[in-house]
């Protein structure tokens, strides 16, 4: 069961990365194959499991502010930025359509 | 013998005493760096901030107040641990240039205890692979392709290609690290593992790689891949420095919310002599196709050893073996896609030129700071995570753990104390024979034997064992019960003493640094 482009190019715009070429689609039909091992296994009656530590309980702590005031430290890693502010392109704009954008689906 | 398998007990005594200061030993790791500076096992030394440290340290050996036994130890980190005012980069074109604002915990804390930081150690890129081959900044190689063990090497006719093309690899991810610590450039190395990535290149490399209980130690600070799988990872050249690292690093962290919050007591490991109170299983599914009729047969001698020293050694099963690697890739692939968003350009990291929308900005960075893998495995799990696939992949691969988990609860609850099994399919192979396969079907062919104990969070801990026919290390690996660390390194300990595994004689590191290893043979330690 091969995946159609529709979904390959679902892929692109959920994840914001690129198949880049063939070999890119033919590793995530590879990936799908390879998973779909897991129906072999009978799973009837069990529950997810979503961590190990499932039988404890999360540490909470009080909420009282501990630390912080770091804004010139944290701002010194990004390249745009204006007073306080992280400067983003645009907003609102939805990526290309895929006969609009560059990219490898194009021409499938 | 200071930087040659001398316990670091004995180095910190040695410090103690002054026989050694914090500054020559600090000097002689870093020299060692640049005179194997071939293997590549360091992406960023810091060498300023090292002697620094060394200084400190001797400030307080010269008082008499060490601030305990990590004080004055040279290490190294692994490059997915954040270190403030040092370059982490995981390897990556992503975060090449990325200085932390702030140290993970775990390096907090070796800090905190005196240790040098001498840098960050190289990986596969974002920790994803089995080999260390696949980061920006180039392969990791074996010392042990240098070691006079090494029957793979080619007849040296001067520094010629032939010599140079039959390295082989550390393994992975932690690779780096395995190599720094199995050249004598630190005593003690950080890694992380959540599929194998400290265990496999530890045992490639010929050193302790110890991966804790989840929950024990803090991943603050440690660049996550799957949040519930990742531990970071202890590598040491023996069991007993890595009971020490352990003790420095364990403990709740406020800043870790799946940090347990039991007490936490370091200990210090005893001289097991009588093992017959001991229930050894031995998994028969970890007899996994492929496995080499070598580490078969060492498997089977260890079981021997155990046996004969009176311990009660059964076969056991752990049904749901063949099924942990896919279940790991539907997960670790799902949790990546989501780990993997945060990276945008905009906070910190690469940032691309295109500034159309936020959205092309977005997909362009990520287009220019991902390798092959790291997008590959985002574009699989944002696949097992869409709404018409999320039942019958995500959450199949949810129940499927539950059940590799039972696996052990119930071999565990059968009375069974430590699990004994190998850690990997064979020794190291030549880099030019690994990358003849892709990233994924390696990744999936090593991680086989080691990846079931992230699954189920088990502490397990692979040991040197003995030399390949190849002349290449050979670990075998012990799983142990939730929390039950004391335990598990003290059976690894006994192992470790009966079958003495051979220290590595680096030939080309003689040739290069002849001062380094002169010294060493005056200064006696033991």
């Amino acid at each position: 069961q091969k995946v159609t482009v529709e979904v390959l190019d679902h892929l692109e715009r959920l994840a914001l990365v690129d198949f880049r070429d063939a070999e890119g689609v033919e590793r995530l039909q590879k990936a799908i194959q390879f998973a779909d091992q897991l129906h072999e296994v009978n799973t009837d009656g069990i529950e997810p499991m979503d961590s190990v530590l499932e039988d404890r309980c999360l540490y909470l702590r009080e909420d009282d502010v501990t630390e912080g005031n770091c804004t010139k430290e944290l701002l010194k890693n990004a390249r745009e930025k204006v007073e306080e502010y992280f400067v983003a392109p645009p907003g609102n704009i939805p990526l290309p359509k895929l006969e609009e954008r560059e990219t490898f689906l194009r021409g499938s | 013998a200071a930087l040659q398998g001398a316990l670091r007990l004995q180095v910190s005594a040695a410090l103690k005493e002054g026989q050694v200061t914090p500054t020559e030993l600090c000097q002689r790791c870093l020299s060692l760096i640049k005179s194997t500076k071939f293997l590549n096992a360091y992406i960023t030394v810091a060498e300023e901030a090292a002697l620094k440290q060394a200084e400190e340290s001797e400030k307080r050996h010269r008082k008499g107040q060490p601030l305990g036994v990590l004080d004055g130890i040279p290490v190294a980190v692994k490059d997915n641990f954040n270190t403030a005012g040092i370059e982490t980069t995981c390897a990556s074109n992503m975060l090449k240039g990325y200085i932390s604002p702030y140290n993970a915990t775990v390096v907090q804390k070796l800090l905190d205890q005196g240790a040098l930081l001498l840098g960050k150690t190289n990986l596969d890129e974002f920790a994803m692979g089995s080999g260390s081959t696949d980061g920006v900044f180039g392969p990791v190689r074996n010392p042990w392709s240098y070691s006079r063990q090494y029957k793979g090497k080619s007849v040296p006719k001067s520094h010629s290609e032939d010599e140079e093309s039959n390295w082989v690899i550390t393994g992975g991810s932690s690779g780096g690290s395995a190599a720094a610590v199995s050249s004598f450039t630190c005593f003690a190395a950080l890694g992380s593992d959540t599929g194998g990535s400290t265990r496999n290149p530890a045992a490639h490399c010929g050193v302790v790689g110890l991966k804790p209980t989840y929950g024990l130690i803090s991943r603050h600070g440690l660049i996550p891949l799957v949040n519930s799988m990742d531990v970071p990872g202890i590598l040491t050249r023996c069991v007993d420095d890595a009971a020490i690292v352990l003790g420095s690093l364990a403990g709740h962290d406020p800043k870790d919310s799946t940090t347990i919050q039991d007490n936490f007591k370091p200990f210090e490991l005893p001289n097991l002599t009588d093992v017959s109170k001991l229930s050894i299983g031995i998994p028969k599914e970890y007899h996994a196709p492929g496995l080499s009729s070598e580490i078969l047969a060492l498997w089977s001698k260890a079981a021997d050893l155990f046996k004969n020293a009176g311990a009660k050694v059964i076969e056991v099963s752990l049904p749901h073996t063949c099924y942990s690697i896919v279940c790991y890739h539907v997960l670790c692939t799902a949790e990546v896609a989501s780990n993997m968003a945060r990276f945008d350009g905009l906070e910190y990291g690469h940032r691309s030129d295109m500034n159309r929308s936020t959205e092309s900005m977005y997909a362009a960075t990520r287009r220019e700071g991902f390798n092959d893998v790291v997008r590959g495995r985002i574009l699989s799990g944002n696949f097992f995570l869409l709404k018409q696939n999320y039942e019958n992949y995500f959450i199949k691969a949810q129940k499927v753990r539950r059940l590799i988990a039972n696996d052990f609860v119930k071999v565990f609850g059968s009375g069974v104390d430590i699990l004994l099994t190998p850690t990997t399919l064979s020794d190291a192979v030549p880099y030019m024979e690994f990358i003849k396969e892709d990233n994924r079907t390696r990744s999936a062919q090593d991680d086989i034997l080691t990846q079931a104990a992230n699954m189920a969070g088990l502490p397990a801990i692979t040991v040197p064992t003995a030399l390949s026919k190849r002349g290449l290390p050979v670990g075998l690996q012990f799983i142990g019960h939730s929390f039950q660390e004391k335990q598990l390194l003290t059976v690894a300990k006994w192992f470790e003493k009966q079958v003495k595994f051979p220290i590595i004689q680096l030939e080309e590191v003689m040739r290069h640094d002849h001062n380094v290893f002169q010294h060493q043979k005056s200064a006696s330690f033991s």
